[in-house]
């Protein structure tokens, strides 16, 4: 789980090009959108597309999107619940 | 707002019955008056019509530019009631609207990469909406209430709807559902030419700049999906076309970033909605000033 919460911030960092934003600064339960991260709805378009590229997992609406985007924990935990289902495994992470 | 509201109720039932009573005909002529009452305010004009018949008509004087704008709230008007006499009263046998590039549509659906069609306000917009249902995969409409509201009081009342709403105005605009149903190869509609809040991207139009929202653009590059610039016109009283004024394939933009990719797009767009002024003057139907002073990013 801590590997998959790293790669996110680093996605956030790299990827969504925050300038500046250190890996300690982005907390675990850091509000990602509409919070001082500064990532609106465009950010979440480019994370949802992200996320399917680095871990293979798929958002498919709001419904899923909602509570799974509220902040780095709820993703990871999103990630790390689907990459189970679908490999019918328990992941190291 | 409220007395507005019930005025503006009023005034569309009165036009329902004209329709039904007496036709097109008695409509249009119900309309003459409607259009020459809204010219009659010459502060509203300022507001909302005079901004872009500067521009596009920049040598007109006065007197030419007050009838320039009869001329657009009757347009209008004329749209607004063909499309609700064909969605309501009208024979549906009636090739009413034609549709010449659809095969284009449809190939380009065809790649699955999903496709995005940038349309505008202009034309018959909402009698193009309500001839979606044609293409072959689900179709999404990236919109507001007041789109929705429009489109339902005007053109599909209690029809259902021949494409699924995506609401815009929601927590994350509706990104989420949008980039999905691209993934899964099917069509999102995205108004292009007014930006309302959020991102955007400016554009040179007529002269001045204006505010686009990033929206699709932005899709288009996280998604690859190509975007398809759709107009519709009204030809005459029998028929509206839509047309593909442009096409934006991805791979045109390879190499850009973020930045440009969205700057260049934009361009393509505004260069579609120049052409189609230049041709139909008086379909444009944004009544207010959507010019703003000099910008040339995407603001964050």
């Amino acid at each position: 789980m801590q590997e998959i919460k790293q790669k996110l911030k680093e996605i956030i960092i790299n990827d969504l090009k925050l300038p500046g934003v250190k890996l300690e600064d982005i907390k675990d339960d850091s509000i990602l959108f509409g919070g001082e991260l500064g990532l609106d709805s465009l950010d979440a378009v480019e994370l949802v597309v992200l996320v399917k590229k680095y871990f293979g997992v798929q958002i498919k609406d709001m419904d899923e999107g909602k509570e799974a985007l509220r902040t780095i924990n709820s993703l990871a935990d999103f990630i790390h619940a689907r990459m189970k289902g679908e490999t019918g495994e328990q992941i190291d992470a | 707002m409220d007395m507005s509201k019930n005025v503006q109720s009023v005034g569309i039932s009165i036009f329902f019955i004209t329709l039904r009573l007496f036709g097109r005909q008695g409509a249009y002529f119900l309309l003459c008056f409607v259009a020459i009452f809204y010219i009659l305010t010459p502060r509203l004009l300022k507001k909302r019509t005079f901004p872009y018949l500067k521009r596009r008509f920049p040598h007109a004087g006065p007197l030419k530019r007050l009838c320039y704008s009869f001329r657009l709230y009757y347009s209008f008007g004329v749209c607004v009631i063909d499309t609700v006499w064909q969605s309501r009263f009208g024979s549906r046998e009636h090739a009413f609207c034609i549709f010449p590039d659809r095969s284009q549509l449809i190939e380009l659906i065809r790649q699955g990469k999903g496709l995005i069609l940038l349309t505008a306000h202009v034309g018959g917009w909402q009698f193009a909406m309500s001839n979606l249902g044609v293409l072959p995969v689900t179709v999404n409409a990236l919109m507001h209430q007041d789109e929705e509201d429009i489109l339902r009081r005007y053109v599909l009342s209690s029809e259902e709807l021949p494409f699924r709403i995506i609401r815009n105005d929601v927590y994350l605009g509706g990104m989420i559902e949008s980039i999905t149903a691209l993934a899964s190869g099917e069509v999102v509609t995205i108004m292009g030419d007014r930006h309302i809040s959020g991102r955007y991207v400016s554009a040179p139009f007529l002269g001045g700049s204006i505010r686009l929202p990033v929206t699709p653009f932005a899709l288009s590059a996280a998604s690859g999906a190509p975007i398809a610039v759709l107009f519709i016109n009204r030809q005459d009283r029998r028929q509206f076309c839509i047309k593909i004024w442009d096409v934006l394939m991805p791979f045109e933009f390879k190499g850009m970033d973020r930045q440009e990719f969205f700057n260049a797009q934009a361009i393509r767009y505004v260069r579609a909605l120049e052409a189609y002024v230049h041709n139909f003057p008086f379909q444009w139907f944004n009544f207010f000033d959507c010019w703003v002073e000099g910008e040339v990013s995407c603001r964050r």
